[in-house]
């Protein structure tokens, strides 16, 4: 088809442009393909891992559990039903099994192991090796763990840190710090390095029974049948054996709820690096409107000549699209390349980090290639359809014309105007409405082009701020009404991206008057070049306005990101002054692992000491207890109630703390509120093991940026629930005793817990500051992306625009511009169009902070603080980065030939 | 004015500028073209000099490589004292900005800057400040009168290419070249700005050499040179329209 060819020869005609818009997607579509593959390579190894796990376990007894985690707090099983299961007919084997996380080895220097996120954790070897989940190492030498003096270690942790057999280690455990000796190393499950990071200390089951549970029960009991035994007689015959608070659950469920856990995890993983793909790809999209806008506004003179000489509007329309089409399949071969590469990179980062993982081929499943291709041809398509459809409508008289305009502007209708905008209205509401992310997404944008088709009715400008507002309609609901978690997500996603599209349309309206405010520096300092940099920003506003887009939207979300960062530091600042009494903090490492525990044995050692007045320690558990009432599930926190207030000031705003304890509970004042509670009040709660008891509010408090919502004493928490563990531990200097005398009683006693850091509160602020700004740091090197990415949008519509300058270019050389003069011009201009998106982004983080604030419990986020120096500083980085992208296209402009420039058509 | 012998010694000489032994060729080989096949020439000072010839006879290759746009294959060019060959993209640039200036066939004004600043922007590229006074002759003289904050988009052909001549005269350049300044306008508004040049010439002593093919045009200048076949065939001292047109004929059979 001669089209067709057509279509090509333009692509091949213009190759670097060609090249410039194709790189944007593929970054995009590269970055969704290395998430997808890295992603579904952890779904293939923990699937793996989990059948590892169980692969010996024909069926498992444990305590039923109707709520909550049960690796957290569940009660344990009475060991005499083991007898009870072995007498089972078709049961070959049975034997207790115990694990519990926060197991920690000492290595020969004295430190505690780390981990970057997989659990530390003690097992039991069971005397059956076909019930093990791990086997002895084959080095001739390793053995099973026996007595209470042995332990084994898997083989990936001792090698990597020097564990040799036959050595004597220290291991902490809940039951305080340890030594024995190790006897053997194993490996778990049948591939080599199949703990994937994890570190797994085992002994026998008596010793793992004392040393993980203080004596007290395990955590399942696990059955092996008999060759020819039916699974579902022996599951029924345990059932009836065992009591009515504890199951029988096959191998089956157990997989599957352990591949559950582990793929919750990958998916919040992979949530995670998604929504960066996504920031990329809406960046993309910009970026390929912005050109193919440019391009049809460039060709109409040559569609114009197409259609005189009877090519149809349709045809037009086709060429755009076909390019387009080719851009999209170009990037989406490529972008999965690359995708690959970066998926070998992350594993290889993975490794790095001491996180090996199994070497499973590579694997681009069906899914990956599909999201591909509807990711890299999808965008470029979308981004293309609008410029296409102008192209349509471009008049034969253009190619004679010399491309005066392209279409009429719409038509006035003010009655159907407002007919479209009520039924954007009403789409815009059902979409909110309606919680399926589907029909939300086809709502949305069903309700933006009605509302873009009947705002422009009315005015022109009526429709891109109804736009606008669509994109703040949805972003209200999601912070306002009360969905789901994913629904909010949905909601908050596509409000921003219809914030951004109602902003690009919006914002030419004052983007010639910016860039000529912006301009004013490079006028005056360079004269008529600088001159030039900014009327050239402020000829063709739509054009600066979609290029900046682009680069708005990064900038928006790394200064809403270090807007609440700098907000989040702020409370803790304030909490600390204002809250914490206490003149120190101990916890692990760097305090913020949610599961990461200690022996309570630690408190009471530095309790112990005398130059301490006070120690306290608080443990949380989220959904340790419902009430007994409407069985809402409830986050627990404990401490030690009497002596609370000589550590933290929870700002109590009815009863009192004195002489309050076990029996009673300390209720935030909101939930208390919401649920009609007042002091006095006795409160049924159910804990996880199905204990009841009744507990009276004594006061209510106002701050809970430190406590949750339902505070109790220990004593009720070691009651009810099963395992001790402090989560932090805060102590009070004794009078008479420097602070430096205190520092070395607490540290006499973490010499045997060397995992705990003792911080006094300045310690503590930097470090958690310090957190925060690690974590800005890698969400922002994420947002990075995005933001090259628009700079490369910028140096594209540069270059487009120095070619459509090109006589103009050669006038200015021809009457006397030199080179240099001729770069900064158009440095200038990528500086000031930078600059101008960099202000719409970054007052759109900031409106967005204030949004998020707001909705951000007040625990975490108290009041909104904004860095305007850094936000400052964030707009001066733009703008050079707008003079450094903006260096190839001036290069070319410095380069014309100034003869062949000032001929040029 | 006359077509002077090239050989006149360069200091103190009447010569605006003069080409010596120009020689341009295109392409390569086969493909060879010479545009310019040896040509010698001068344009004195205070003097309108039109260029003519038929499509491919030079005249414009030659305009360009006096002017300072382009270079030759061999021999020499000068302005004033200066000879172009020796000097690389800066020098030859701030040489067009200090002391040459352009009147296009397309007018050629930068549509973002108001006519005054189009007028000015050769100064302004050179960070000097322009001669109030001489300023304000040019402008008065040109007539743009209140069209001088406008945009080019605001203004007709006629005005554009006044305000382009405007912008050459405007820095006092040794010599103006005019590549068919009339090309685009019809023949009452052309006639208008050959009649502006003409005056520029008379009354400021200004140097302007123009390229055109409309017989019309090459009547106002004070002479005509015929180029054919990159060759310097004749010149017309004060020509009439109807003399070069024959001229031209002639040329032709």
């Amino acid at each position: 088809m001669s089209l067709l060819r057509y279509t090509l020869k333009s692509i091949a005609g213009a190759r670097i442009r060609f090249l410039l818009t194709t790189l944007a997607v593929v970054v995009g579509v590269a970055f969704t393909v290395g998430v997808f593959v890295t992603t579904d390579g952890l779904r293939s190894t923990f699937g793996d891992l989990s059948e590892d796990i169980f692969e010996g376990v024909d069926l498992s007894v444990r305590s039923e559990v109707e709520f909550g985690d049960r690796d957290f707090g569940a009660p344990l099983v009475d060991p005499a039903l083991v007898d009870d299961i072995r007498s089972v007919d078709g049961v070959a084997a049975a034997e207790g099994g115990v694990f519990e996380f926060n197991v920690i080895a000492i290595d020969s220097n004295g430190e505690a192991l780390e981990s970057i996120g997989p659990p530390q954790m003690g097992v039991s070897w069971p005397e059956d090796q076909q019930l093990s989940q791990v086997s002895v190492w084959p080095d001739g030498i390793s053995r099973p763990p026996r007595g209470g003096g042995e332990f084994a270690l898997d083989a990936d942790t001792a090698r990597e840190n020097g564990f040799e057999v036959g050595d004597r280690y220290r291991i902490i455990a809940p039951t305080g710090t340890r030594e024995f000796t190790l006897v053997g190393l194993f490996r778990f499950g049948s591939s080599e390095d199949a703990t994937v990071g994890a570190q797994i200390a085992a002994w026998d089951a008596e010793t793992a029974q004392q040393v993980l549970h203080d004596g007290g029960g395990y955590d399942s009991i696990d059955v092996r049948l008999a060759p020819g035994a039916s699974l579902e007689a022996v599951a029924a015959a345990i059932g009836a054996a065992i009591p009515d608070n504890t199951e029988v659950v096959a191998n089956e469920q157990l997989v599957e709820e352990q591949t559950d856990e582990f793929n919750e995890f990958i998916g919040f993983f992979q949530n995670f690096l998604l929504a960066f793909a996504i920031v990329i790809l809406v960046v993309s999209a910009f970026i390929i409107y912005n050109t193919f806008t440019i391009i049809v506004g460039q060709r109409i003179r040559e569609l114009g000549l197409l259609r005189a000489l009877g090519a149809s509007g349709r045809q037009i329309t086709q060429t755009v699209v076909g390019e387009a089409v080719a851009v999209g399949l170009v990037s989406t071969g490529l972008g999965l390349g690359f995708g690959v590469l970066l998926a070998l990179g992350i594993r290889a980062l993975f490794t790095a980090i001491g996180a090996d993982l199994p070497d499973t081929p590579i694997t681009i499943g069906a899914n990956t290639v599909i999201s591909a291709v509807a990711i890299g041809v999808g965008v470029t398509l979308v981004s293309a359809i609008w410029p296409a459809l102008r192209a349509r409508r471009i008049a034969p008289m253009a190619a004679l014309a010399g491309g005066a305009g392209t279409a009429a502007d719409i038509k006035r209708v003010p009655l159907l105007g407002w007919a479209m905008i009520a039924a954007g209205g009403a789409a815009t509401a059902a979409g909110i409405a309606s919680q399926a992310t589907g029909t939300t997404v086809l709502a949305a944008i069903a309700a933006s082009v009605l509302l873009y088709a009947g705002g422009s009715r009315i005015h022109p400008l009526a429709g891109r701020i109804s736009v606008l507002g669509l994109g703040g309609a949805l972003l209200a609901a999601a912070l306002l009404v009360d969905y789901s978690t994913g629904d909010i997500l949905v909601l908050l996603g596509l409000g921003a991206l219809f914030v951004f599209v109602g902003m690009n349309l919006v914002s030419p309206v004052f983007a010639g008057p910016l860039a000529r405010f912006l301009g004013w520096g490079p006028a005056r300092v360079f004269g008529v070049s600088g001159n030039l940099s900014r009327e050239n920003a402020a000829r063709s506003p739509r054009r600066t306005a979609s290029t900046a887009s682009a680069l708005m939207i990064g900038l928006a979300l790394v200064s809403m990101v270090t807007v609440l960062g700098q907000s989040f530091k702020q409370t803790l600042a304030d909490t600390l002054e204002d809250s914490v009494s206490a003149d120190w903090l101990v916890c692990i490492d760097d305090c913020n692992e949610e599961f990461a525990a200690f022996s309570p044995l630690a408190a009471e050692a530095m309790a112990a000491q005398p130059e301490l007045a006070s120690v306290v320690s608080y443990r949380f558990r989220s959904e340790a207890a419902r009430t007994a009432i409407d069985g809402d599930i409830l986050d627990l926190f404990s401490t030690d109630l009497a002596t609370l207030d000589r550590h933290i000031d929870p700002d109590v705003s009815a009863g009192s703390l004195t002489g309050i304890g076990a029996g009673q509970i300390l209720l935030y004042e909101d939930e208390a509120d919401d649920r009609g509670i007042g002091v006095g009040d006795r409160i049924g709660l159910e804990f996880i093991g199905e204990q009841r008891a009744k507990f009276e509010v004594a006061a209510l408090f106002a701050d809970n940026t430190i406590l949750s919502n339902w505070v109790i004493d220990h004593r009720d928490w070691d009651r009810y629930l099963t395992g001790s563990q402090d989560q932090f531990v805060t102590a009070v200097t004794a009078p008479g005793y420097t602070a430096e005398q205190a520092r070395s009683a607490l540290e006499a006693v973490t010499v045997d817990y060397p995992q705990l850091e003792v911080r006094d509160q300045a310690e503590f602020q930097a470090n958690q500051e310090s957190q925060i700004d690690t974590f800005l740091a890698v969400v922002n090197v994420f947002l990075g992306v995005s933001l090259v990415i628009a700079l490369m949008g910028i140096a594209n519509t540069l270059a487009l625009s120095v070619f459509e300058r090109t006589r103009e270019i050669g006038l200015l050389r021809a009457v006397g511009m030199v080179r240099r003069q001729t770069r900064r011009m158009i440095r200038w201009e990528g500086a000031i169009v930078a600059a101008f998106g960099g202000i719409m982004g970054v007052a759109i983080g900031v409106l967005f902070a204030w949004a998020a604030v707001i909705v951000i419990p007040s625990r975490f986020i108290s009041a909104m603080d904004v860095p305007w120096a850094t936000l400052v500083v964030y707009l001066a980085i733009a703008a050079v980065a707008g003079l450094i992208a903006a260096s190839f296209p001036a290069l070319r402009a410095s380069r014309l030939n100034v003869l062949e420039a000032i001929a040029y058509e | 004015m006359e077509v002077t012998d090239a050989e006149t010694p360069a200091a103190d000489t009447p010569l605006a500028a003069r080409a010596v032994s120009a020689v341009k060729i295109y392409g390569a080989d086969d493909t060879e073209v010479r545009a310019l096949d040896g040509v010698d020439i001068g344009f004195a000072r205070g003097c309108f000099t039109a260029i003519m010839g038929p499509s491919g006879s030079g005249k414009s290759t030659l305009m360009h490589c006096m002017a300072a746009l382009d270079t030759l294959t061999s021999g020499q060019v000068i302005i004033g004292d200066t000879e172009l060959g020796t000097l690389g993209d800066r020098d030859l640039t701030l040489l067009r900005r200090n002391r040459v200036g352009f009147v296009f066939q397309a007018y050629n004004l930068v549509p973002t800057l108001t006519a005054m600043e189009n007028i000015t922007l050769p100064m302004d590229l050179a960070g000097r400040r322009p001669d109030k006074n001489w300023l304000n002759t040019v402008i008065s003289t040109v007539g743009l009168g209140d069209r001088l904050s406008h945009r080019p988009s605001e203004l007709s052909g006629g005005q554009q290419q006044r305000v382009a001549v405007s912008r050459a005269m405007a820095g006092q350049p040794e010599i103006i070249f005019a590549d068919e300044p009339t090309g685009n306008l019809d023949s009452r508004t052309g006639t208008g700005i050959l009649e502006f040049m003409r005056r520029a010439v008379d009354e400021f002593g200004q140097t302007i050499v123009m390229v055109t093919h409309d017989p019309v045009a090459a009547a106002h200048a004070d002479t005509a040179v015929f180029l054919v076949d990159g060759r310097i065939h004749g010149e017309l001292a004060s020509p009439s329209a109807d003399e070069v047109l024959d001229y031209m004929k002639d040329l032709g059979d």
